[in-house]
């Protein structure tokens, strides 16, 4: 990592604190716009309880359609945070700095807009309160464990207690500076957020002890939340759910997707909070070639599913397949999600002058993400609408116009989220920017200087 | 003054590790014969174990389990071992150094691998009449072809990996030892190499590129072993997770590998200041997760077979979890998941010399006795009779087969031959990179730091 | 006697590491020393007394009580309401293993951050002797002793360059 400027500590404050001890003039706008598409959103879901879930394209046999896309692409993008934040702090990658903290963030809001997914896509929302606790507790039957419907909401509020409070801790001794810089009431919060952070070397020892640990116990529950996710599908007997790839499979996916969200975050941040001393094209460089080695391995996962859905030759795997991959419309939205998230991403990625451009990095992080979102569709509905020994007909799904503004709605969400939490909460990490600062050095090498960090011994 | 409370590190130089690691490498003891005889002794019995097998030909493909169990068992632990070099390459980790040769040296195990795949090819059954990840290939071109063809890639780019990275040290073998005919050899090896700085860029780029390829290819070998010589076998198994397991199982069986061998070059060939705590405790924390992931993939096929409770499915899980080879799957599971979890969640066991070593060795044992329920299971499952297709359900649970002598005889000269293997290029070639230690050296300072001393570590490129 | 504390306010690290190593050589025990900067040093950079904890501990007793709750919940539910679904036993131990695990880290997690509060003994209601440009790139050194040695801490730290010197 070549760090090209030094900034004194009262500099780095100043500069990732903008947003919040001042309140500039886009942030209101872009506040105001995001707020009324929520707003709306919440109407529209609104409407549609009140209408019922008649108003969807869900029809017998497909009754699981873009909610349940949704739910699964926004678990995924979830999975960037710890991706990034857990595996390159345990491997003590100085890269990771300036990205740890909004991709934690971005995890934490990601998930809370995939836990309304199973919320909406239910139509009648009140009724799992109903169905959860008057039964129980008036005649003693209970959620049955052995159904992975169950599994899903325990795995998901795991994963999102552990992400907040894997972004608290973190955000400890920022809170403090915080507290130190403001007055007022805003003192007075922070204070008691900060919790007396005095930076002592036995609290900064803890702090990064941590930070390790939680990065250590937080990966396995990463891991198992999207196979958790996955077995939903696997552990049916639909056909070409019904295949033991899907838990791994799902996870890589998820981290290509979210990694990919991660990239397209730093440089929208890069732009709007003018971060250009923080974000570099060294940083997303070295994200793209994390994503060129998760891309491929995902193909690889990818490759062994068809292979081995393929290779029984049972009839309804096949028919299923051929659905997705050769009957249109399926199988041009296939070839879109193949372009957008492999081939034309990995190939560009492969030259240097585009993992250096945040321009190119943009668009094409965001295409995997386009992509990533066709594979899941493609994954659920295809797989439903074939024609079982129950099913009469082949009845096709269409999402109508209300789920198709629920699904930008909770991409406006998350967006609001991560633009309120900025007003209040610094995205960058100020500690670990000026930790980053003081142990950066250089060694002499005949004639060159050499980039260098100190390590402790 | 404070500083007194943190030791000084010590960085040697460039030229004093050198002539340690020439002088190690020039001298060739009698322990070295030694051993030398004694594992050239124990390859002969795996090749009298072979020929027995071989006198019982190939018809009754229960025969050859074992012997493909321990093919299987070389191809996850000494092949997969370049990939250690590779990936920490690739990874820049600084503390790879002084074991990428140990990793690399290994490649020489393959030439052994390919030969002794070729009678477990020629024990498969037909493609004709039953499911195979070929689908409609012709048999010879699919099964045999495309497995030599296969494996002889991924054995070619390990041993030009090696020859590659070996250049520089071929080349100081070559001008210290003129006379000798391991100075001769290096000498036709070494091609000349001066060391210039095109020279220097070329190695550099061609490492990483070799790397990447080996990186690329290891999965398809797992993939072909997986489909061909274990799910093409047993009715039923539709278990697309299987080479990844296979692959993160053999990730796990070279890191074991690279520990025991690293602590056995310690203990007897003097390496102690090349393997140190440094490389122990920083191996054992991929060793804890492929440990993690060993569970995480078995557990994969596990729940979706006993969700789906398809005849095909409960008959699989009797056959290779819950009956017949229940105990090599309870052994495996203690000694490659178990075992070192609960060890390697202790950082003072894993910053430890003996904490990983015992663990990879137990790791090494579980990983041998799980190749075994993988290979020997599905080579004792009958083939249909004559001009009937091969069945989707398992027709009849086989019982689990013991080893006989012959085949105790192929595990053991298996093993032994592909460390002979080892022990022979390892006095052709250094087992400790001189250059890649010595370019380390180059980017590591000692600094004062406030009221201590601290390492300084550049990164290169 | 009652105690005194001082905070001396450095803008040089180096300084910082002067100051304490003069302290010490002074007789002042290194436990009654602190430091408090924005940002982490690496340990014993200034000389200072390094913390004993036992942060690794909490986890596994988090683990522990997650397990303990999750076995209950999933056998005791499974129990208490005897529906075979699926042709699966009564007490299926493959689901239970799933929700088991999610409540062992659940418990490992909340314990450690738990551990880390305990540990980094916080929260503190009063900040005490502290500066806020600590937050902004100086570095303080806190003493802790009798009145009668207060004035020879207050000439070491104003000898090694302290910026201010704060009382209490």
């Amino acid at each position: 990592m070549y760090y090209r400027r030094t900034l004194t500590e009262a500099q780095i404050n100043q500069q990732l604190l903008g947003t919040v001890l001042t309140t500039p003039l886009w942030w209101i706008v872009l506040f105001s716009i995001l707020g009324i598409v929520v707003a709306g959103t919440v109407g529209v879901v609104g409407w549609m309880f009140n209408q019922g879930l008649g108003v969807t394209g869900l029809r017998q046999p497909v009754f699981w359609g873009f909610f349940i896309t949704n739910f699964i692409f926004w678990v995924g993008i979830s999975h960037a945070g710890v991706m990034i934040s857990a595996i390159l702090r345990l491997s003590q990658a100085e890269w990771r700095r300036p990205m740890v903290r909004a991709a934690e963030t971005m995890t934490v809001f990601a998930l809370m807009a995939s836990l309304t997914m199973p919320l909406v896509h239910a139509g009648r929302p009140w009724r799992i309160f109903y169905w959860v606790f008057p039964y129980d507790w008036a005649r003693g039957i209970w959620p049955d464990v052995r159904s992975p419907l169950v599994w899903d909401p325990i795995a998901i509020t795991t994963y999102l207690t552990s992400s907040i409070l894997f972004v608290y801790t973190a955000l400890i001794p920022d809170l403090a500076i915080i507290r130190d810089r403001s007055t007022g009431w805003r003192k007075s919060v922070y204070g008691v957020l900060a919790l007396g952070w005095h930076g002592n070397p036995r609290q900064w020892k803890i702090q990064g002890f941590a930070g390790i640990l939680l990065s250590a116990l937080i990966l396995p529950v990463f891991v198992s939340v999207h196979s958790i996710v996955s077995w939903d599908f696997s552990v049916s007997l639909v056909p070409s759910w019904h295949v033991t790839i899907f838990a791994p499979y799902f996870v890589i996916g998820a981290v290509l997707s979210g990694v990919s969200a991660v990239v397209t975050l730093m440089i929208v941040m890069r732009k709007l909070y003018k971060l250009e001393n923080f974000i570099w094209e060294e940083h997303i460089d070295a994200l793209a070639r994390l994503l060129i080695v998760v891309a491929m391995a995902w193909m690889f996962l990818f490759w062994l599913d068809l292979v081995f859905a393929l290779w029984l030759k049972e009839e309804q795997e096949i028919t299923v397949w051929n659905l997705r991959m050769f009957e249109p419309p399926w199988s041009w939205l296939f070839f879109i999600f193949f372009m957008f998230s492999y081939v034309i991403p990995v190939s560009l990625w492969m030259f240097r002058s585009v993992r250096r451009s945040f321009t190119w990095m943009l668009w094409t992080s965001l295409l995997v993400n386009v992509g990533m979102f066709l594979e899941r569709f493609l994954i659920i509905v295809p797989a439903l609408m074939r024609k079982g020994p129950q099913t009469f007909t082949y009845a096709t799904y269409r999402p109508s116009p209300v789920e198709f503004i629920i699904i930008f709605g909770t991409i406006a969400l998350v967006c609001f989220l991560l633009l309120v939490f900025s007003k209040f909460f610094p995205l960058i990490p100020l500690w670990e920017e000026k930790e980053g600062q003081l142990l950066m050095d250089e060694v002499k090498v005949g004639n060159v200087y050499v980039p260098a960090m100190v390590k402790e011994h | 003054m404070a500083h007194e409370e943190h030791a000084i590190p010590q960085v040697p130089t460039h030229q004093e590790v050198a002539s340690d690691i020439m002088a190690r490498f020039q001298d060739v003891n009698r322990r070295y014969w030694s051993w030398l005889s004694l594992l050239a002794l124990l390859f002969a019995g795996g090749i009298v174990g072979f020929v027995i097998r071989l006198s019982d030909g190939f018809d009754d493909r229960s025969n050859w389990g074992y012997y493909t169990a321990t093919l299987s068992f070389l191809a996850s632990t000494f092949l997969a071992m370049p990939i250690i070099s590779a990936g920490l390459r690739l990874a820049k980790a600084n503390w790879r150094r002084p074991l990428t040769r140990l990793t690399e040296n290994m490649a020489i195990t393959g030439v052994l691998i390919w030969l002794m795949l070729i009678p477990s090819l020629i024990a498969l059954p037909a493609t004709e009449g039953r499911l195979s990840v070929w689908f409609d290939f012709p048999h010879w071109m699919a099964f045999r072809g495309g497995n030599l063809m296969v494996w002889g890639t991924v054995v070619l780019i390990g041993l030009m990996l090696l020859w590659l990275l070996a250049l520089p040290d071929l080349a100081a073998v070559r001008d210290h030892m003129p006379t000798s005919p391991r100075g001769k050899i290096a000498k036709a090896l070494s091609f000349g190499w001066t060391g210039n700085v095109r020279q220097w860029r070329v190695l550099h780029s061609g490492a990483l590129l070799l790397g990447a390829f080996y990186l690329l290819l290891y999965p398809t070998l797992q993939t072909l072993l997986q489909a061909d010589f274990q799910a093409g076998l047993l009715p039923g198994m539709k278990d697309a997770i299987a080479p990844v397991t296979a692959l993160i199982n053999a990730l796990q069986g070279a890191v074991g590998m690279t520990l025991v061998v690293m602590y056995v070059m310690r203990r007897f060939g003097g390496y102690e200041r090349y393997f140190g705590i440094d490389q122990f405790w920083a191996l054992s924390k991929p060793l804890l997760a492929f440990s993690l992931l060993w569970f995480y993939f078995w557990w994969g096929s596990f729940i979706t077979f006993w969700y789906g409770r398809q005849p095909g499915e409960t008959e699989l899980i009797r056959f290779i979890v819950l009956d017949s080879y229940r105990y090599p799957l309870m052994a495996s599971f203690l000694l490659n998941f178990i075992g070192p979890v609960v060890a390697l969640i202790w950082n003072p066991v894993r910053r430890s010399i003996w904490g990983p070593t015992i663990v990879g060795a137990g790791v090494l044992v579980g990983a041998l006795i799980n190749h075994i329920r993988w290979y020997v299971a599905p080579f004792s499952v009958p083939d249909p009779p004559a001009g009937e297709s091969w069945p989707h359900v398992l027709q009849q649970i086989p019982a689990g087969q013991l080893p006989e002598v012959a085949d105790i005889l192929i595990i053991i000269g298996g093993i032994s031959g592909s460390v002979l293997l080892f022990m022979l290029i390892n006095k052709i070639i250094p087992v400790v990179s001189m250059w890649e230690v010595g370019e380390g050296l180059r980017l590591v300072k000692v600094r004062r730091f406030l009221a201590r001393y601290a390492m300084v570590i550049a990164k290169s490129h | 006697m009652a105690n005194t504390q001082l905070l001396g306010l450095f803008e040089e690290p180096q300084k910082v590491a002067d100051a304490m190593g003069e302290l010490k050589s002074a007789g002042f025990p290194v436990e009654d020393l602190d430091i408090y900067s924005g940002s982490p040093f690496p340990e014993g950079a200034f000389g200072e007394h390094e913390a004993e904890h036992r942060l690794f501990m909490f986890p596994l007793v988090g683990a522990l009580i997650g397990f303990a709750i999750g076995l209950l919940w999933t056998a005791g539910t499974q129990i208490s309401y005897p529906l075979i679904t699926g042709g699966k036993p009564i007490l299926s131990i493959p689901p239970m293993t799933i929700i088991m695990y999610e409540n062992t880290m659940l418990g490992a997690i909340l314990f450690t951050v738990l551990g880390v509060l305990f540990e980094s003994r916080l929260p503190k209601r009063d900040l005490g002797l502290y500066d806020e440009r600590i937050t902004e790139g100086f570095i303080g050194l806190y003493v802790d002793c009798p009145e009668e040695r207060a004035s020879a801490a207050e000439s070491v730290l104003a000898s090694n360059g302290a910026e201010e010197i704060k009382k209490a």
